[in-house]
């Protein structure tokens, strides 16, 4: 057993990361903001894909939905426990509405289905001028500090996706959720109601993915329709993902420090040339998946579970 | 209100229609024979457009004669799109094919789109009123009019190509029955590859006359994709007419959205549209 050797590694890594805000400066503790909420998206994608194989590309629609509701909440004067309870209830309420129409598209249809929806909210983002603030967004004050908390709850919630990413592949949902993948006509045969099961990973996911979107507004005091639906939150945590090998549950973070760091250097330094590397990217992980960064001898990037991927 | 003005968004509708029907047979028939949902279809409309734009900011060619250049290097770069990228993607087994087609040409529309951008500032097409076309000022314009002749000529050549051409024939061959059409002596790969050249001209016709009817934004390739994969999803796959009409339909439901509501909201519509073809035929092209 590798049970001891795990907790001393997880300790130290939990140690570096709480030490990080003391000893650095806070331009550094934003990066890291930045690199986590994307790893959180990233893994919630992951764990609709990875175990279902349905591509959800309209992840950033709870996510732009959770910083909308908080911005929108914190700038009517609100409490922030109660703002946070709406934003939370909001992207619950947008995930299950969403999903209930999304769950009956298969295959590509899915994939494009979820992209439509992220056009959509975009549209309404900008349209909806009393709720979104237009093309201006909304702009909110936000106390002092709140990047080190945001730092923390980041850390926090990206360790308790993992741990749930873990849990739930040995758990029964996580058979009928492969099951789903590997047959979904045979699944339901067997008894496995496959729309429940779709709509229940769904819905987590997208939980993650909207507090990623209200702990963003909360660091960065604005939400805007770019910074919400726009190019790089909509697509950064799949490449990540898929590049990465989605197969594997810790891939996806090691995966992420680097595209993040190369898209944050990309951003500050040759902003117009953004969309053109996530392009190159998606190229990448269309035609390399989970080979760009090989480290096939870590045991961290093995699936512990031991299950295997059908795909491999 | 008097009914001209609604006559007036009626043919504004059509031809709106007509240029997105272009666009949409060319994807539908790329979908029929490859099953690739080319989502960087849209793209290359945009990027066909800003080539004649800065061909004709450079030469101040008339439009109609930089298009009979253009498309012709659009069926070359389709072509070779095919073979370079999606080749490749359609030799993975099937699982990971459908993912990598997503992603792949999600990112090469990104590419395209991006280049444009960083060619051309903003929106463009503002110029076209010293086109020699544009005379006339009755209540439709005579522009507008020779477009739908454009459209309307374009369809017949197409209906030709593929109801009276050996490559017509060996087309609804393959989209029919891809290995039944390989064993009486077609060859895939090459059908393939043409069909990509004519889809991506198509969509290059589509997106130059885009140009004469509003301003093109380099970021609209995305978004004529989802409109045009609407459009053969309502219209049924590989028939022109049934992509024809659809198209109609949405082009004048999208002009009086715009009329009626709000500019803003008429990219909305397509996407409404999108979703609610979507979910009702939610087996989607591959039911026949």
């Amino acid at each position: 057993m590798k049970t001891a050797e795990d907790i001393v590694i997880a300790a130290l890594a939990l140690a570096t990361m709480s030490a990080v805000p003391f000893v650095s400066s806070s331009y550094i503790v934003f990066l890291l903001n930045g690199i986590m909420v994307l790893a959180l998206c990233s893994l919630s994608f992951n764990l609709v894909y990875a175990d279902t194989g349905y591509m959800n590309l309209g992840n950033s629609v709870p996510f732009g939905v959770g910083a909308y509701a908080f911005a929108f909440a914190l700038s009517h004067n609100w409490s922030a426990t109660l703002a946070v309870v709406v934003s939370i209830l909001a992207i619950l309420f947008f995930s299950a509405l969403s999903g209930i129409f999304i769950v009956r598209l298969k295959g590509a249809y899915y994939a494009i289905g979820t992209l439509a929806l992220v056009l959509f909210a975009q549209a309404l983002a900008y349209n909806l001028g009393w709720l979104t603030g237009g093309y201006q967004g909304i702009i909110v004050n936000v106390a002092g500090g709140s990047a080190y908390s945001a730092y923390y709850i980041l850390a926090f919630l990206n360790a308790v996706l993992l741990l749930l990413t873990a849990a739930i592949r040995k758990s029964s949902f996580g058979y009928r959720m492969r099951s789903i993948k590997g047959n979904e006509i045979v699944a339901s045969t067997l008894g496995i109601n496959a729309a429940v099961n779709k709509v229940i990973v769904l819905i987590i996911g997208s939980l993650f993915a909207g507090i990623a979107g209200i702990l963003s507004t909360s660091y960065n005091g604005f939400v805007t329709s770019e910074s919400s639906f726009g190019i790089s939150i909509t697509f950064l945590p799949v490449i990540m993902a898929i590049l990465l090998g989605s197969f594997s549950i810790v891939a996806p973070l090691i995966g992420v420090t680097i595209v993040a760091l190369a898209s944050e250097i990309f951003v500050t330094t040759i902003p117009q040339l953004t969309d053109f590397m996530l392009g190159i990217l998606l190229i990448l992980a269309a035609l390399y998946p989970k080979n760009l960064i090989v480290l096939k001898n870590s045991r961290f990037l093995k699936n512990k579970s031991g299950v295997r991927s059908a795909s491999s | 209100m008097t009914l001209a003005p609604l006559l007036e968004l009626l043919i504004f509708g059509i031809l709106l229609g007509g240029i997105y029907g272009l666009s949409a047979i060319g994807l539908s028939l790329i979908f029929g024979i490859a099953r690739v949902l080319n989502l960087a279809h849209g793209a290359f409309a945009v990027l066909a457009a800003a080539v004649s734009f800065v061909v004709i900011q450079a030469t101040g060619l008339n439009l109609l004669f930089v298009a009979m250049l253009v498309v012709p290097l659009f069926f070359v770069a389709g072509y070779v799109y095919e073979i370079l990228l999606i080749h490749r993607m359609l030799s993975f087994n099937r699982e990971r094919r459908i993912e990598a087609l997503i992603l792949g040409t999600l990112g090469f529309g990104l590419v395209t789109e991006s280049i444009v951008s960083i060619i051309i500032p903003r929106n463009f097409g503002v110029n076209y009123q010293f086109l020699p076309i544009s005379f006339g000022e009755i209540t439709v314009s005579t522009l507008r009019l020779l477009l739908l002749a454009v459209v309307a000529i374009t369809t017949v050549i197409l209906h030709f190509i593929v109801y009276k051409t050996w490559y017509g024939k060996a087309l609804r061959a393959t989209i029919d029955d891809a290995e039944t059409a390989q064993l009486m002596g077609i060859n895939f790969d090459r059908i393939t590859s043409i069909t990509f050249g004519l889809g991506t001209a198509l969509s290059a016709l589509g997106g130059i006359l885009l140009l004469l009817v509003f301003n093109i934004s380099p970021n609209m390739g995305f978004p004529i994709t989802l409109k045009v994969l609407a459009i053969i999803i309502l219209g049924g796959l590989g028939s022109i007419l049934g992509s024809l009409a659809a198209s109609i339909a949405l082009g004048i439901s999208e002009t009086f959205a715009g009329f009626f509501l709000d500019t803003a909201w008429s990219n909305s519509i397509s996407l409404v549209v999108l979703l609610v073809v979507v979910l009702i035929k939610s087996e989607g092209l591959l039911r026949r």
